[in-house]
């Protein structure tokens, strides 16, 4: 049969269109065998597709709701989804896709709170001043504002120095400071965006620049006045406040009290946590006229430059206080005079549960001195004398006081060349302590 | 001294001797003189030369001292010159050292920063290590106090369903201990009433109770012995009953032997049926597969024959489509051949017409041969011979022109015989080659076919309107 003349037709042998439909494979999950999909399962793709341009979500019912929230692509702005879709699987893609690692025990098991805490400490951490426009954090504040309720920022980026104005600066004289211009502020300014979060509960802060590599500076390390003055604003402004935590930033006296200046009587402040800083008695003085101003329950100081002065004043306020629930004088200078002062407030207070004056220079006179306060004290629970060289008088003297306390379950007296007989006896003092407070705490449970 | 000797010389004119003594004496004397003179002089030089000593002592003392002065104010100034400029240097280098020992307290500040960085970094992350484990701890503590309550609150329930169990088993059990006890006890009661009353009947009346006790006896054994009798009675319809019963079992007995025997027989005969039957459904299978082959072979026979009728029936189709197509093309030739005879006899009536009209002594035969021969026989007659020719040429024109629509139109026809061909080779479908593809194929393209035809139709329709025209 010659088919010259006619155009050339497709040989359809109908054995092959069966073998085609039996190979099939359907990748995507919500294939159904019905090619015609519901009216409702159109319009929901329809809905999903446009959502940029209107965004539909209240109305739907939570099956509709979640079937969106799983199709809907993360990459639609968050102008468009932060205020319209709620917390769910959405949020949960979007972390995913944005992070590697995530786990939002963290975050109150919410996918949407985590991410938009994320989302922002980002845009602070890479905010680069008089490089970023502060706009950018402005309209991300007013999309998250009710979300974010923690912030932890681990690093506050300088301005970008360029050499040639160094140079410049360096063979000018006086004269040319005026004209050249310095940098508005020497890292982010937390005034613009402190009052606008409403629900912000804790703050931690670190001025510190990661990955500095070979353009390590010191002043990359240091919070500096200016930064103290906007951040010092900032926090007398956001009343929602409770735990304020700024570590290893170089906060001097002059800093630390300009800090607290702004912070007394600050309405919701319970936590305060300046550890790792270069505080000294002056700073240590301004803390202690906030602990008698305030309602804070935690008060962390180690790692600072505390002297006896400065450890007096703070005994001084812990004698009148009773909201304070852990103080912690770790790693400072504290010497025997500071610790008689702290002890003598202990003898007064009696809300104090947790003190920690460990990796200090206090000796004996401070152990028999504290002894005398844990004798008759009985809400102390846990205290902590490690590293300090209390001798065999201190240990004789703490092992006397133990013996008349009930309430202490925690007592740490490691590397305090005290007696190895001191120390088990003051062990079983710690676990019949302890028994004694299970067993307050167990008929609750029968 | 030799003024001396010339004294002695010139004194020597006295005695010899005595100038010889005297001479010896004075030159003694002189001698002596001399030798004193000498010792003096001895002295004094002595005396000379030691105050020369001295002398010369202090004046060396004195050059050198002012030597010494000279050489100390020179030298002095050299040491000066000297001392300022180690001095400078000096200076230069322990500006020099103090500079370095200011840089290395630097460095060393620096260092000590940076190692306290660290250290306090190193404290930090330790510290949130230690959080997320105290964290972890707590959570496995929480888990396992949970796990322990839900154990023990499990196992306090199970004993408390079971306690309530034993406890409702405990509560059945006394609610039946109750119940027989008073039932017991009531069954006592009326036992001890019963006992009591017949104590009491037989205590109240004892003669009349006995006469009545003998009559009741007598009664009681006359209603016994009646009702002796009558059991007796009874016994004995009873035992004839079961003597007929007995006798009917035996013949029933007897009857399911012979029930039996005919069963057996039965079942023998059920066994061979059986085996005729198996035989015979042998046979019958035999006879089967016979005739299944046989109605195989008679299938192929008939589809041989059908293949046959149908090939046959093909191509006597076939032949009758060509004799068709042969009669038709016949009919079409000899119709076509009327057509032109008819058109050449009104050409030729026409051409009479116009020769007689024209004086003519012609008259246009309807034979086209003798058109052919006139011309040659009549040459000499001039204007009907130039009729004569136009007709001639005109006729040959017109035989010309037919001659090409007859080869025209046979074109055409065997184009339509091939066509005709294959459209009816493509409706007959042989038995031989059912092939998928052909039929197919065949099918596909007869719907090209129909357009075709029209251009044929149409231009057979054109050829035959060009002839009429």
């Amino acid at each position: 049969m010659s088919n010259a003349p006619y155009p050339p037709v497709a040989r359809h042998h109908p054995a092959d269109g069966l073998r085609k439909t039996r190979r099939i494979i359907a990748e995507d999950l919500d294939w159904v065998l019905a090619t015609v999909p519901s009216l409702s399962q159109l319009c929901l793709q329809s809905i999903v597709q446009n959502f940029q341009e209107r965004p539909v979500f209240e109305e739907l019912s939570p099956i509709e709701k979640d079937f969106i929230q799983e199709r809907l692509s993360p990459s639609v702005p968050l102008g468009v989804t932060a205020n319209v879709v709620s917390d769910g699987v959405y949020w949960k893609r979007c972390c995913e896709q944005r992070w590697d690692l995530c786990d939002v025990s963290n975050y109150d098991h919410s996918w949407k709170r985590m991410f938009f805490e994320r989302h922002m400490e980002s845009i602070i951490e890479l905010f680069i001043p008089d490089v970023t426009d502060p706009k950018t954090v402005l309209d991300m504040v007013s999309l998250c504002g009710n979300y974010v309720k923690r912030l932890d920022i681990s690093q506050l980026l300088p301005p970008i120095k360029e050499p040639e104005k160094e140079e410049e600066k360096n063979s000018s004289d006086l004269a040319s400071d005026y004209e050249v211009e310095t940098p508005s502020m020497d890292h982010f300014d937390f005034s613009i965006l402190l009052d606008k979060l409403t629900c912000l509960e804790k703050l931690h802060l670190v001025y510190r620049v990661k990955q500095c590599g070979m353009n390590f500076v010191w002043n990359m390390f240091e919070m500096t006045d200016r930064d103290c003055e906007s951040l010092a604003k900032a926090l007398k402004s956001c009343k929602t406040l409770k735990v304020l935590k700024i570590n290893q930033s170089n906060i001097n006296d002059n800093l630390c009290r300009r800090l607290v200046k702004n912070l007394l009587d600050h309405p919701s402040l319970r936590e305060l946590d300046f550890s790792h800083n270069l505080i000294g008695d002056r700073g240590a003085r301004a803390l202690g006229k906030l602990l008698s101003n305030s309602k804070l329950e935690i008060l962390n100081l180690c790692d600072n430059d505390i002297r006896d002065p400065g450890a007096k004043a703070i005994a001084h306020a812990l004698s009148k206080n009773s909201t304070l629930l852990f103080l912690s004088l770790r790693l400072n200078r504290l010497s025997d005079e500071g610790g008689k002062a702290i002890g003598q407030a202990l003898l007064k207070n009696n809300t104090l549960l947790q003190l920690h004056l460990g990796a200090n220079r206090v000796t004996g006179p401070t152990a028999v001195a504290l002894s005398k306060a844990l004798a008759q004290n009985n809400t102390l629970k846990s205290i902590n004398l490690s590293c300090n060289n209390l001798g065999e008088d201190g240990g004789k003297a703490l092992e006397e006081a133990m013996s008349y306390n009930t309430s202490v379950t925690e007592c740490d007296i490691r590397l305090t060349e005290v007696d190895e007989q001191v120390v088990s006896v003051i062990n079983r003092v710690v676990r019949n302590n302890q028994s004694l407070e299970e067993n307050k705490r167990a008929p609750e449970s029968y | 001294m030799p003024k001396k000797q010339k004294k002695a010389a010139g004194g020597g004119g006295r005695t010899e001797e005595e100038k010889l003594v005297y001479l010896q004496q004075r030159a003694q004397a002189e001698e002596e003189l001399a030798r004193k003179k000498e010792e003096i002089l001895a002295l004094f030089l002595k005396d000379k030369l030691q105050k020369e000593q001295r002398n010369s002592a202090l004046n060396a003392l004195k050059l050198s001292d002012s030597w010494r002065t000279i050489l100390r104010q020179s030298r002095a100034a050299e040491l000066r010159g000297n001392v300022s400029v180690l001095s400078r240097r000096f200076e230069r280098e322990l500006d020099g050292l103090d500079g370095t020992v200011k840089s290395l307290e630097r460095e060393l500040h620096e260092a000590e920063r940076q190692a306290a960085q660290v250290n306090r970094l190193h404290l930090r992350s330790l510290e949130r290590l230690c959080a997320q484990q105290d964290k972890w701890l707590r959570f496995v503590q929480l888990q396992w106090d949970k796990s322990l309550q839900q154990l023990s609150a499990g196992v306090r329930s199970e004993r408390k369903q079971m306690l309530a169990n034993s406890e409702q088993l405990r509560a059945d059990l006394d609610d039946a201990a109750f119940m027989l006890e008073r039932r017991y006890e009531e069954t006592m009661r009326e036992i001890h009433r019963v006992y009591r009353d017949s104590v009491t009947a037989f205590e109240k009346s004892p003669e009349t109770t006995r006469v009545d006790l003998l009559r009741e006896d007598k009664e009681t054994l006359q209603e016994k012995s009646g009702r002796n009798q009558q059991d007796r009675q009874v016994m004995e319809h009873r035992t004839t009953q079961l003597n007929d019963k007995l006798a009917k079992n035996q013949v029933s007995s007897q009857k399911a032997e012979s029930l039996e025997k005919k069963l057996q027989n039965q079942k023998d005969d059920i066994v061979q049926t059986k085996k005729l039957i198996k035989s015979s459904q042998t046979d019958q299978e035999a006879l089967e597969r016979d005739l299944s082959g046989a109605r195989k072979e008679v299938t192929r026979k008939t589809r041989g024959l059908r293949d046959q009728l149908t090939r046959a029936q093909a191509a006597a189709r076939r032949r009758l489509t060509d004799i068709t197509i042969h009669s038709s093309n016949a009919i079409k030739r000899l119709q076509e051949v009327i057509n032109k005879g008819e058109k050449v006899l009104r050409i030729a009536d026409m051409c009479r017409k116009l020769a007689l009209e024209q004086e003519n002594a012609f008259t246009a035969s309807s034979a086209p041969t003798v058109l052919e021969e006139e011309p040659e026989k009549e040459p000499a007659q001039f204007p009907e011979l130039q009729q004569v020719m136009r007709s001639v040429n005109a006729a040959r024109l017109r035989h010309e022109a037919l001659k090409k629509q007859k080869s025209d139109l046979s074109r055409e026809n065997q184009q339509l015989r091939l066509l005709l061909r294959r459209h009816l080779d493509a409706m007959t479908v042989s038995d031989g080659g059912l092939d998928g593809a052909q039929p197919l194929l065949t099918v596909y393209q007869v719907p090209a076919e129909p357009g075709r035809r029209h251009a044929v139709t149409e231009a057979a329709h054109a050829a035959r309107r060009s002839l009429t025209d």
